[in-house]
C-alpha cells in the first residue's frame, strides 16, 4: 500500500521539526496511542490500539528514524505486530519552510498482513489516511500551542491544553469520511450534506 | 494411459434388457404406485421436516458434559520462520487449560506431520516455519469458547518473515523453496500425462486450423454454510475415542486416524451428524481435527473446535487454480481432430487434494468432452506455492470442471474462428449415439450418451434460432447480447477397484438392509449425505426393488460403529456406488424372500414371479405373499434349514464409471457502459440416466447451477504478492444469492447407464461443471465482433469494462 500527501503547519519549520521528533507530543496526537517511548538513539517503541471495521486489537511497534537531516527530512521504519496482524512500513518526511508556515511532504510504502489485511483490507487505506490526517491535525494544534507559548503573537492560537489522542468515535468518523471521499463524487457529498442537514432540521424543529 | 484399457466387465448382472447402446427418452420410468413411492416419484424429502424447522443436528449442536473448547492461533505470514512461541500470558488467563504447539505434538509421537489423501505430507502444527497465510500455529484449550477465542490473541509468536511465492510460474524457478523439509529442493511436485503424444503431434501437423488459448481457473472456495468442526470425546476408562466430525467420508477418516494416531481402529468411532454442505471441502483432514482429537486425549475430556467463517475461507482446502494452455486442431471440413493441453496445477503448500491415487490431476483427461476426435494429449504439472494446501474438487468430480471449461471454451473459439454457428459446430463434432460405448483418445470408456438429443432439446426450449436473429438486430444497434452453449460430458461414480483407490482403499461403496418383522426396514450406507437427500433417494431405491413404501424405510449414514464401510460422498458417487449397493442388497433379500414365499405358498420357486411388492404364483396372482407377509414369516415361520431374519449387505464395486451429460444454453446481456453481465435466460437439459427422484434431481441442479454462476461471475480467492488472503469474509468473497441468480429453466433427457443396476448416473455436479463455460461462452459470443476471444472467469464488470474501453466501446 502506497501512502503519500502533504500538510501545511501553521508554525515555523524548527518548531514543527522538534514536535515531529518528540515522543510525548506524538503520543498525544496518534489515534489509539497508548504509549510511545524513546528507547534508544532515534528508536521508539510504542503500543497502539487499532480498530478497523471488525478488526481490533493492540499493536506493539518499533519505529526507527534514519537519514536524519535536521530540519529538512528523515526516513522512518515502522515494524508493528499484534493479534490482528502486522504492519511493516517505510516512510519519508520532508519539511519545507514557507514563510511562517511549514509544508510537510510525506510518502511511504506499507505492507499489511494478518486479519488486518484479510478482513479489514477494504478499510485499510481509508483508515491509514484517517490516522495520518488526525495525527497531523493534532500535531498542528500542538505546534500552534507551542508557537503561541513561545511568541505569544498568534491571536487565533488555541489556549494551551493537554493534547489527547482522538476518541474512537472521532477516529471512526474520520475513517468514514475517507471512505466516502473514495466512493462518492464531491458534488454528491455536498448534496448529501444539504439533505442530511434538512432532515436533521426537520427532525429538530417539526 | 493404461487405465480402463481392459474391457468393462461387471461383477453384477446388468439390468434386464440393457444393451450397450441405450435408447433415449423423455419419459421418467415409474413402475410402483404412489403408495410405494419407488423410483421416478416426486417424493418430498424425508429429511426436510427437521431441516426447515431448524432442528437438524450438526456438530456444533453436540454438547457433552464437561466439554472444553479449542481455538487456533494462525499465521499472519504466508512464509516465515517461527523463532519463538510464548504462551505464558495465554496460560495465565483464568479458564485456559493448555496451549498445544508443534513441539508438543512431536513429543506425543510425531503427530506434528500427517499424510494428505494424496500421499503427500502436511504439517499439523509447525515447529520451524509456516508455509501459508492463516496456517495453524498452535491451539488454545479453555473452559469456555470465548475464553479460548480471547486467549489466542495472548499467544505471542515471534516470526522471521521469508519471501512468499504466490505465482506457480514463479514457483517453478525454485528461487524460494516452499517445502525445504523434502529431500528434493524443488517446488515441482509431479508430472502426469494422458493420451498419445506422438499421434497428437501428427494430427496437429496435418491440421487445417489450429486455435490456441491460455486460461486460468482461479482459486475458489466451497463456502459451505456450515464451517468445519469437531467434538472429540476420549473416554480414558474405556479407551474409546468418539469423533463427531464434519466429514464427507467418515470410514476412510477412521482408518486414517487409526494409522496416524496408533489408536486401535475399533476404539475409534467417527460420527458425521447432519452436515451443512460439503462440496468436497469436508473430505480432507485438516490440522484442526487432529489437534482437537489430541486435546481430548491429553485432557481426557470432550473438546469442541468450530472454525469461524474467516478461518474457513482462508485456511481450508480450495478448488481449481489450474493454469491451462490448450490447442485444438481441425481438418479442412471443420471436424475437430485433436487436442493438446499443458496445465500447471497450483497445489499450495501440500498436495492435499482428494483424488484417487493413480490420478494426481483427477479425471482431467476427460477433457476431450463430448467430441469425437482422433487424438489428444494432456500434461499436468503440480507445483507448491505458499498458499493453503488443497485442490479438492468443489462439486466437480475430480477436476472435471477444469476439463470441461477448457474443452467447451476451445470448441467455441474454434467454431467462431471458422465462422460456424457454435451449435451446428457442436452437432457436427459430437460423439454419435451409435458410437457408444465410446472409447476416448485418453482411455475412458463412455457408457452411454445422446448428445444430439440433449442439445436439440435445449435449443428448442430456449428458441435458439430466434435468439440468433435478435442478437444480429441488437448488434446492428450497438447492443451487446451473447448466447453461450456448453455440451458437457461428466465422469462420476468412482470407481472400479482396479483403477480407483484413496490411500490404497478401493473406491467401492456399501449398503446393509434389515427388514423388521412388521415389514418396515432400516438401511445403512457407507456414504454420507451433506444435503443431497440420501434419506429420500436411497429409500426410494429400496422401495423400487422390494415394494416396501419409501416412507417405511429408515436410512442411516455417518456412524462408523453401525454403518458398513464405504468411501463416502463426493464426486457424485453416491448413487452410482452406494445406490447400486442398495439395489443389489435388496435383490439379495428378494431372492431369500422368494424361497420363503415358495415355502409359505407351497409351490416351487420357479413358479413364482415378482410384482411390485410381492411374489405371486405365475398365472394366478391371487396366490401371493407380500414382502410384509414374507418379512413376518422370516422371523416367525421360516423354512427349516434356513437362517431366520431378512437382511443383506452388499459391497458394490462398479464395473465402470457413469458418464452423465447435458447441454446448457445461457443468454447474456452486457451493459456497454458498466461492463456488467446479466444472465437473461439459462436453460439446462441434463441426462443422468434413470431418475430416482425428479424433485431431488431438480433441486440439486438448481443449487449446482447457482454454484456454477458463482465462479463464472463472482467468486475468486485473491492473494496479494505477499500471500495475504484478501478475500477473508463474505464481504469480499462474493457468493451469489437469489437476487443475482436468474430463473433456472431445467429439463431432462434419459439415456440409462447400461451397467448401473438401476440405469442411473450421478448428477449433483453436472450443473457446477456445465454452467461456467456456458456463461463464459455467452459473454465472449457477445464481444467476439469486438476482437475478444477469451475472458477468464470470474467475469467481473471491471474486466469487461476494460475490454470494452480497449475496443473503443466504453469510455
Amino acid at each position: 500500500m502506497k501512502i503519500g500527501g502533504e500538510y501545511e503547519f501553521d508554525a515555523p519549520r524548527p518548531l514543527v521539526w522538534e514536535a515531529l521528533l518528540d515522543p510525548t507530543v506524538l503520543a498525544g496526537v496518534l489515534p489509539g496511542c497508548e504509549k510511545l517511548d524513546l528507547v534508544g538513539q532515534d528508536e521508539y517503541e510504542g503500543a497502539l490500539n487499532i480498530k478497523i471495521g471488525p478488526v481490533q486489537g493492540q499493536f506493539m511497534g518499533k519505529v526507527k528514524l534514519e537519514n536524519i537531516q535536521p530540519p529538512d527530512s528523515y526516513t522512518m521504519q515502522v515494524d508493528g505486530r499484534g493479534a490482528p496482524g502486522f504492519v511493516k512500513a517505510t516512510g519519508n518526511l520532508a519539511l519545507a519552510a514557507e514563510g511562517d508556515t511549514t509544508r510537510v511532504t510525506y510518502d511511504g510504502d506499507a505492507q499489511v498482513g494478518g486479519r488486518l489485511a484479510s478482513v479489514g483490507q477494504r478499510l485499510i487505506e481509508s483508515s491509514a489516511k484517517a490516522i495520518i490526517k488526525q495525527s497531523l491535525d493534532g500535531l498542528n494544534l500542538a505546534v500552534r500551542a507551542r508557537a503561541a507559548a513561545a511568541g505569544g503573537e498568534d491571536p487565533d492560537a488555541p489556549p494551551p491544553q493537554p493534547v489527547a489522542p482522538p476518541s474512537q468515535a472521532r477516529f471512526a468518523a474520520t475513517v468514514a469520511r475517507e471512505v466516502a471521499k473514495d466512493v462518492i463524487p464531491k458534488w454528491t457529498l455536498w448534496v448529501l450534506s444539504v439533505v442530511v442537514a434538512g432532515i436533521v432540521a426537520w427532525l429538530l424543529f417539526r | 494411459m493404461s487405465h480402463l484399457e481392459s474391457s468393462v466387465q461387471s461383477l453384477h448382472p446388468a439390468p434386464e434388457g440393457a444393451s450397450k447402446q441405450m435408447e433415449t427418452t423423455d419419459q421418467i420410468r415409474i413402475t410402483t404406485p404412489e403408495k410405494v413411492c419407488g423410483m421416478g416419484h416426486r417424493m418430498k424429502r424425508k429429511e426436510d421436516p427437521r431441516f426447515i424447522r431448524g432442528q437438524g443436528h450438526y456438530v456444533d449442536d453436540v454438547k457433552l458434559p464437561g466439554m472444553l473448547y479449542m481455538d487456533i492461533v494462525r499465521s499472519p505470514y504466508a512464509h516465515a520462520k517461527i523463532l519463538n512461541i510464548d504462551a505464558s500470558e495465554a496460560l495465565a488467563t483464568p479458564g485456559v487449560l493448555a496451549v498445544i504447539t508443534g513441539k508438543d505434538l512431536k513429543d506425543a509421537g510425531n503427530l506434528h506431520w500427517m499424510p494428505t489423501l494424496m500421499s503427500d505430507t502436511q504439517m499439523v502444527l509447525p515447529i520451524d516455519k509456516v508455509v501459508y497465510f492463516a496456517q495453524e500455529v498452535c491451539a488454545v484449550v479453555a473452559t469456555e469458547r470465548y475464553i479460548a477465542a480471547d486467549a489466542i490473541e495472548k499467544v505471542n509468536v515471534e516470526y522471521e518473515p521469508l519471501p512468499a511465492v504466490v505465482d506457480p510460474f514463479e514457483a517453478l524457478k525454485d528461487e524460494v523453496i516452499v517445502r525445504d523439509d523434502k529431500e528434493k529442493k524443488t517446488n515441482h511436485v509431479w508430472h502426469w500425462e494422458a493420451g498419445d503424444k506422438e499421434a497428437t503431434d501428427k494430427v496437429f501437423g496435418e491440421a487445417a486450423t489450429v486455435v490456441k488459448q491460455s486460461m486460468h481457473l482461479p482459486r475458489i472456495h466451497v463456502a459451505s454454510i456450515e464451517t468445519c468442526g469437531m467434538v472429540a470425546n476420549y473416554d480414558p476408562t474405556m479407551g474409546k475415542m468418539q469423533l463427531y466430525m464434519t466429514t464427507q467420508a467418515p470410514h476412510a477418516i477412521r482408518t486414517v486416524f487409526a494409522l496416524v494416531s496408533g489408536l486401535p481402529e475399533h476404539k475409534i468411532q467417527v460420527i458425521s451428524p447432519d452436515i451443512g454442505g460439503g462440496f468436497g471441502g469436508k473430505v480432507p483432514v485438516y490440522p484442526g481435527y487432529v489437534v482437537c482429537a489430541v486435546a481430548s486425549l491429553v485432557t481426557g475430556k470432550p473438546v469442541k473446535w468450530i472454525e469461524d467463517r474467516s478461518e474457513n475461507l482462508q485456511a481450508d482446502s480450495f478448488a481449481r487454480d489450474y493454469h491451462i494452455t490448450a490447442e485444438m486442431a481441425a481438418d479442412a471440413k471443420g471436424k475437430i481432430t485433436g487436442l493438446r493441453v499443458k496445465t500447471l496445477a497450483d497445489n499450495g503448500a501440500a498436495d492435499a487434494a482428494a483424488n484417487p491415487s493413480k490420478f494426481p490431476a483427477g479425471m482431467y483427461s476427460i477433457c476431450t468432452g463430448s467430441y469425437d476426435m482422433k487424438a489428444a494429449h494432456v500434461e499436468v504439472d503440480g507445483v507448491y506455492t505458499t498458499k493453503p494446501p488443497g485442490g479438492v474438487a468443489y462439486r466437480c468430480s475430480f477436476r472435471v470442471t477444469e476439463a470441461v471449461h477448457m474443452v467447451e471454451r476451445m470448441t467455441d473459439i474454434l467454431a467462431h474462428e471458422l465462422g460456424e454457428d457454435p451449435a451446428d459446430f457442436r452437432v457436427k463434432n459430437f460423439i454419435k449415439p451409435e458410437q457408444f460405448p465410446y472409447k476416448s483418445p485418453t482411455g475412458w470408456e463412455y457408457d452411454s450418451g445422446n448428445y444430439d438429443a440433449a442439445l436439440a432439446k435445449a435449443m428448442d426450449i430456449i428458441g435458439y434460432r430466434e435468439l440468433r436473429k435478435e442478437q444480429a438486430e441488437k448488434r446492428a444497434r450497438g447492443e451487446l447480447m451473447g448466447i453461450g452453449i456448453c455440451s458437457f460430458t461428466e465422469v462420476v461414480g468412482a470407481g472400479p477397484s482396479r483403477d480407483f483407490d484413496i490411500l490404497g482403499i478401493k473406491m467401492f461403496d456399501s449398503a446393509e438392509i434389515r427388514i423388521h418383522p412388521t415389514g418396515k426396514a432400516i438401511a445403512r450406507f457407507g456414504t454420507k449425505s451433506q444435503g443431497q437427500g440420501h434419506e429420500t433417494t436411497y429409500a426410494q431405491i429400496i422401495a423400487e426393488e422390494l415394494g416396501i413404501p419409501a416412507a417405511d424405510v429408515e436410512i442411516e449414514e455417518g456412524d462408523t460403529d453401525t454403518a458398513p464401510y464405504g468411501l463416502g460422498t463426493y464426486a457424485s458417487r453416491s448413487t452410482p456406488t452406494a445406490g447400486a449397493a442398495g439395489a443389489m442388497a435388496a435383490r439379495k433379500i428378494k431372492a431369500k424372500a422368494r424361497k420363503i414365499a415358495a415355502h409359505l405358498l407351497e409351490v416351487g420357486e420357479d413358479d413364482l414371479e415378482w410384482s411390485v411388492d410381492r411374489w405371486q404364483v405365475k398365472g394366478s396372482p391371487d396366490q401371493h405373499k407380500t414382502i410384509q407377509d414374507i418379512a413376518f414369516a422370516a422371523y416367525t415361520n421360516h423354512p427349516q434349514g434356513m437362517e431366520a431374519g431378512l437382511e443383506a449387505t452388499d459391497y458394490y464395486d462398479p464395473p465402470n464409471l457413469t458418464f452423465p451429460f447435458g447441454s446448457y444454453i445461457a443468454v447474456v446481456d452486457v451493459d456497454s457502459g458498466t461492463g456488467e453481465v446479466k444472465v437473461r435466460r439459462f436453460v439446462a437439459v441434463d441426462d443422468c440416466g434413470n431418475i430416482i427422484n425428479p424433485l431431488v434431481v431438480e433441486g440439486q441442479i438448481h443449487g449446482g447451477l447457482t454454484q456454477g454462476l458463482a465462479p463464472a461471475l463472482f467468486e475468486e480467492i485473491v492473494y496479494d504478492e505477499n500471500g495475504q488472503n484478501l478475500t477473508g469474509t463474505f464481504a469480499d468473497y462474493l457468493v451469489p444469492t437469489a437476487v443475482e441468480s436468474p430463473k433456472w429453466e431445467t429439463a431432462h433427457t434419459i439415456t440409462p447407464s447400461p451397467h448401473h443396476p438401476l440405469g442411473a448416473k450421478g448428477v449433483g455436479e453436472s450443473p457446477t461443471v456445465g454452467a461456467p463455460p456456458a456463461i463464459a461462452n455467452a459473454v465472449v459470443d457477445a464481444l467476439w465482433h469486438l476482437g475478444v476471444r477469451h475472458v477468464d472467469i470470474p467475469i467481473t464488470p471491471q474486466k469487461i469494462w476494460k475490454l470494452l474501453r480497449d475496443a473503443g466501446v466504453s469510455d
